[in-house]
């Protein structure tokens, strides 16, 4: 397996459209890299780049990899930007599968070893091997439409792994599938992963797919990178409000709020701030701030009222989601109704809609961002 | 050492055959279904315009069906049509000796030339057959061996 090095790629396409601006990672070896973001935010163009279906305009991209000489094992860096998909040696497993409808499973996952002449022997094992560690034994007789998403998925899957290139890339690869299978498919893919060492760069515009499968995430938003991290980092850490809303399954509540020393405040309200954010917030005194704060970190737990006493205020209930084990509240401030915040909470609670109800803000996990730029404020 | 490669290598020769289409002998029934149109249509350019020149094509199409059929099952290894093939065998050794020179009354000349396509058919269908019937009691003993294990 290898390292992929991606240095300033920027994609520029012919009708001036710039579909990735100055494109820096370092993907180290064996890890699961996942680039999410909205939909025509470039994660596709750039896998694409990087498979080499399309040309890069500006940049360089090498993989670095060790390679065997002389018996000695030497590390090779090697330019990929002007090679063919080809020559990579790089593995991409598409959306809508992209296996041959007339061929078995055997032939459909041997079908490249049988393109490069390998001896007849050498594919069969390699088939063989694949498709155990795949569970696709049983399957290997079948046509792909005899089989479910799942195992399709796992059939495109196994057609790269018995290349064995220097790295994977998938495309959205779970889409297709079900909500259950989805999580099934994901967790296999996650175990595969980590059993085979594999580098794999992964796209989605799933941000729980992202959190539950990567290594590092590549936050993307119109061409640009909002931030590198591991989900723990781009959770707990986001570098800008885009981030901030975009992870997570509910997006983090927003609000404007003018600094008023070791405390914010809109309108009426006011909040406490965590002695960490006073100092933090000093050159802000007096203006206004974007204040983000998850909707877990929203209480009405009568101990988290009593601890967050100074960040307690009344909210009018407008909606209740039921999920189950949670519920999802939507609260206005009689003051300012066209600004809601959301709350998750334990479905014990007897809520009910169109009543009020003091919550509290957990000041210690809240977070700032500049008004102008949108960045954090740390 | 070697005789384990080989033993190994006879080993992974069957074990592909169950994942993988009996494509040979496949294409050897579509060849003799060609030599045994160009049969018919050597054998009803000899003929005179009499009711056997229907009766021919009628049979000859549903010979073609036959083998074809034939080819279908073979491809996918089942031993009865293997057996079923060898008896079409019987049947074209049969026409070549008797039905030809008996029904039609067929010339030197064209008898001849009918004798050399239905003994080509005769060898390519003897030998394939034989490779296919190879192959599945290999695959039957590998089986077995397997199951043993």
């Amino acid at each position: 397996m290898a390292e992929l090095i991606i240095k300033n790629v920027n994609k520029v396409y012919p009708n001036n459209v710039q579909a990735v601006f100055d494109f820096n990672l370092h993907i180290n070896d064996g890890e699961f890299i996942v680039l999410v973001g909205p939909s025509g935010c470039g994660k596709s163009t750039m896998l694409r780049m990087i498979v080499g279906l399309e040309k890069i305009t500006s940049g360089e991209m090498v993989i670095r990899d060790y390679v065997e000489k002389d018996g000695k094992k030497v590390l090779e860096e090697t330019v990929i930007n002007n090679l063919s998909p080809g020559e990579r040696d790089i593995a991409m497993v598409f959306q809508n599968y992209a296996l041959y409808p007339h061929m078995t499973v055997y032939n459909n996952i041997g079908i490249s070893l049988k393109l490069k002449h390998e001896d007849k022997f050498f594919i069969h094992d390699k088939v063989m091997a694949t498709s155990n560690n795949i569970g696709l034994m049983e399957y290997l007789n079948r046509l792909p439409r005899q089989l479910s998403g799942g195992q399709r998925q796992r059939v495109a899957l196994g057609r790269t792994i018995v290349r064995n290139p220097k790295i994977f890339l998938m495309d959205e690869p779970l889409s297709n599938l079900d909500a259950k299978l989805r999580v099934k498919t994901r967790t296999e893919i996650v175990l595969l992963q980590k059993k085979l060492g594999v580098t794999v760069v992964y796209v989605t515009h799933d941000q729980i797919e992202a959190m539950t499968m990567a290594d590092r995430i590549v936050v993307m938003n119109n061409g640009y990178v909002q931030q590198v991290g591991t989900p723990y980092e781009v959770y707990h850490k986001p570098n800008n409000m885009f981030v901030a809303g975009f992870i997570g399954s509910l997006p983090m509540n927003m609000l404007r709020v003018c600094v008023e020393g070791d405390y914010v405040s809109q309108g009426d309200r006011r909040w406490q701030l965590a002695s960490k954010d006073i100092q933090i917030l000093k050159p802000y005194v007096g203006k206004e701030v974007m204040m983000g704060v998850r909707p877990e970190n929203i209480s009405i737990h009568p101990e988290d009222l009593k601890q967050y006493q100074a960040s307690t205020n009344e909210y009018h209930i407008d909606f209740i989601d039921m999920l189950g084990c949670d519920l999802h509240v939507r609260m206005y401030n009689p003051e300012t109704p066209n600004v809601n915040i959301v709350m998750q909470t334990s479905s014990e609670y007897d809520l009910q809609k169109n009543t009020s109800i003091s919550v509290a803000f957990k000041m210690d996990k809240v977070h700032f961002f500049d008004v102008d730029s949108e960045e954090r404020i740390s | 050492m070697k005789i384990d490669v080989k033993i190994r290598n006879k080993m992974t020769r069957i074990e592909r055959t169950f994942y993988q289409t009996n494509n040979v002998p496949y294409l050897v029934v579509l060849l003799s279904i060609a030599l045994n149109l160009y049969a018919t249509i050597v054998l009803l350019n000899s003929l005179s315009t009499t009711y056997l020149i229907a009766v021919t094509i009628l049979f000859n199409i549903f010979v073609t069906l036959f083998l074809f059929l034939c080819g279908i099952k073979v491809k996918v290894y089942q031993l009865s049509w293997a057996w079923i093939l060898f008896g079409f065998v019987g049947f074209l050794i049969f026409r070549t000796h008797f039905v030809y020179d008996m029904l039609y009354k067929t010339s030197d000349e064209v008898f001849s030339q009918l004798f050399v396509i239905n003994y080509l058919m005769i060898a390519v269908l003897v030998v394939t057959n034989i490779l296919t019937l190879i192959r599945i009691y290999n695959q039957r003993l590998y089986k077995k061996v397997m199951s043993r294990k």
